[in-house]
């Protein structure tokens, strides 16, 4: 099957504070990946250097290697064209407040000329349904986004980025900002989704990832501490394996590293 | 410690006192300025009615007449004025903002600093050897460069502002998409963002009807008529300045009519710059 995506030996600096330190991790196709972590571990920050939108902040600086379906985004001028069929879901539901909900997905593919007119009804409509979406906004679809509850508008993101056709979805905490209700629906979602796409989840909610995910890294202050098979990595409790991280990181000194809040 | 905190009371009464008399004299001469506008002004407009819109200042002496001519030539200058300020000033801004720490945009902040720093006599002595004295002839085109350069600073620095203050969940979003850059800022955060471009053309023109002396070379003192835009013209705060401190009667008080639309008119543009930016809501 080959890897969706290979992070090599990658760092990335917010000016001279280091988030990412030599992280590699490999993602198999097919499947749903989790980053688990505890907050300021580096969690979005390695998932927004797949897609290079960590360039999007001041004084960043990004060093090592991230191959999507095997091209390096950072070099191969093959990146960007790559980088067009990987989606990003983001942990507070962000729709653009100017447009309706039909063009809120019908965006990407337009202003990509990739299609109009009735094939692009059709594919919102698809991208709607996939999101689980499509029957609650069907009558509404020239509404402004902002009227959808949290949930719909989370759901209407992944519509956003499923219009994309994308053979990667990025998804960061995608339920963090949800009530429990919407957050299950946004897991079934996930599920039935993996079955096409490769998904990279992050999330810091340990159980979450043993429900959806079989592989994942765990991150701690920058670094990836163990890469796997989530039953081998969580065979302890996830409270245990983070307390177990920070007693050590204690006995070390802190390894260097500035000190960040180490815990949810 | 009974008497530091009498002390720490006393103190804070002084910066209490200080503080709100500056306010209250800052009250004062807004109150006293709108007051004396409208106190002068008003009997002027109220007897002249339409007519001040339509007719052409009265002879010196005679009768009033009206400002007719005067807000036609405002309007054409500071529109066309603006109208180009905006052309350049909006790119420039969204370069600006969405090119940080390029050279190109570092050249045009420092060129924009020195524009607006500038004062405003000077913008308008050198249109007036760049484009009056070749021209043989002060024009509407004249003034509406020099407003236009004076707007500019302005108009470039809210459209920076307000790209800039585009929460940064939305840029990623509208980055996630798989656009080119350019797409993604001109075809997304723009017309995310139209009210902050909306006002900063507003501020811009506020800022071009308000100014004199940009138009103090440029224009001519042309208020009996429209001339086209290659001929002599004004503004309406050029007719004030010429108006206000003459011997006659009629004059002086076309001057106080202009003065009150002039505010008026500023301060509906500056609301406007208001309510507009803050009614953007993301
Ligand atoms: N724009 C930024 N500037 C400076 N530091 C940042 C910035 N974004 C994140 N960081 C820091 O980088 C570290 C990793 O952040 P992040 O990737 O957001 O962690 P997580 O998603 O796991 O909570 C944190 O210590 C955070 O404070
Ligand atoms: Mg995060």
């Amino acid at each position: 099957m080959g890897e969706a995506v290979r992070v090599k030996d990658l760092s990335v600096w917010y000016g001279s504070q280091k988030a990412l330190d030599n992280v590699s991790i490999t993602v198999p196709r097919g499947s749903v990946y989790a980053i688990l972590g505890p907050s300021g571990c580096g969690k979005s920050t390695l998932l927004r250097a797949i897609n290079k939108l960590v360039l999007l902040r001041d004084g960043v600086r990004v060093e090592g290697e991230v191959r999507v379906f095997g091209v390096d985004v950072y070099r191969d001028p093959r990146g960007e064209e790559v980088l067009a069929r990987v989606g990003m879901v983001f942990q507070t539901p962000n729709p653009f407040p100017h447009l309706s909900i039909y063009d809120n997905v019908a965006i990407g593919p337009r202003l990509r000329g990739q299609s109009k007119g009735r094939e692009l009804d059709e594919l919102v409509r698809w991208a709607l349904e996939k999101a689980g979406l499509w029957e609650e906004v069907r009558d509404r679809l020239r509404k402004p986004a902002s009227e959808l509850s949290g949930g719909q508008q989370q759901r209407l993101c992944i519509a956003r980025a499923l219009a994309l056709r994308p053979g990667l979805l990025l998804m960061d905490e995608p339920t963090a900002n949800l009530d429990p209700l919407n957050a299950a629906r946004i897991e079934e979602l996930v599920k039935e989704l993996s079955r096409e796409i490769t998904i990279i989840l992050v999330t810091h909610d340990a159980e979450q990832a043993q429900r959806l995910a079989r592989r994942g890294a765990l991150l701690f202050m920058g670094r990836v501490v163990e890469e796997g098979l989530l039953s081998g990595i969580l065979s302890r409790p996830y409270s245990k394996v983070l307390q177990a991280l920070v007693a050590k990181c204690r006995v070390a000194g802190g390894d260097g590293e500035a000190t960040e809040p180490l815990l949810p | 410690m009974r008497l530091h905190s009498l002390k720490r009371a006393v103190l804070d009464r002084v910066f209490l006192a200080v503080t709100a008399s500056a306010t209250l004299a800052l009250l004062a001469v807004g109150a006293f300025i709108v007051a004396i506008s409208a106190v002068e002004s008003f009997p002027v407009i109220a007897a002249l009615g339409p007519a001040l819109f339509i007719e052409p200042p009265g002879l010196p002496g005679g009768e009033f007449g009206g400002l007719g001519p005067v807000l036609v030539s405002t309007a054409v200058i500071v529109s066309l004025g603006v109208l180009v300020g905006s052309l350049i000033g909006v790119p420039v801004g969204i370069l600006m903002s969405e090119c940080r720490g390029s050279w190109l945009a570092r050249a045009a902040d420092a060129a924009l600093q020195a524009i607006s720093e500038i004062p405003s006599v000077v913008v308008g002595l050198v249109v007036f050897v760049v484009l009056v004295l070749p021209m043989r002839t002060p024009s509407a085109i004249a003034a509406a460069v020099s407003l236009c350069i004076t707007a500019l600073p302005y108009i470039a620095a809210q459209t920076r502002e307000s790209l800039a203050a585009i929460p940064l969940s939305y840029r990623e979003a509208a980055f996630s998409l798989g656009l080119p850059r350019w797409k993604a800022v001109l075809r997304l955060l723009v017309p995310m963002n139209a009210r902050g471009v909306a006002t900063a053309v507003l501020l811009g023109g506020a800022r071009a009807l308000g100014e004199t002396a940009p138009v103090l070379f440029t224009a001519g003192a042309a208020f009996s008529a429209f001339y086209g835009l290659i001929g002599p013209s004004s503004t309406l705060s050029l007719l004030i300045f010429y108006f206000a401190p003459s011997p006659y009667e009629n004059w002086r008080r076309l001057a106080w009519a202009a003065v009150l639309l002039l505010v008026a008119l500023t301060i509906v543009l500056s609301s406007a710059v208001r309510r507009l930016s803050r009614g953007v809501k993301m």
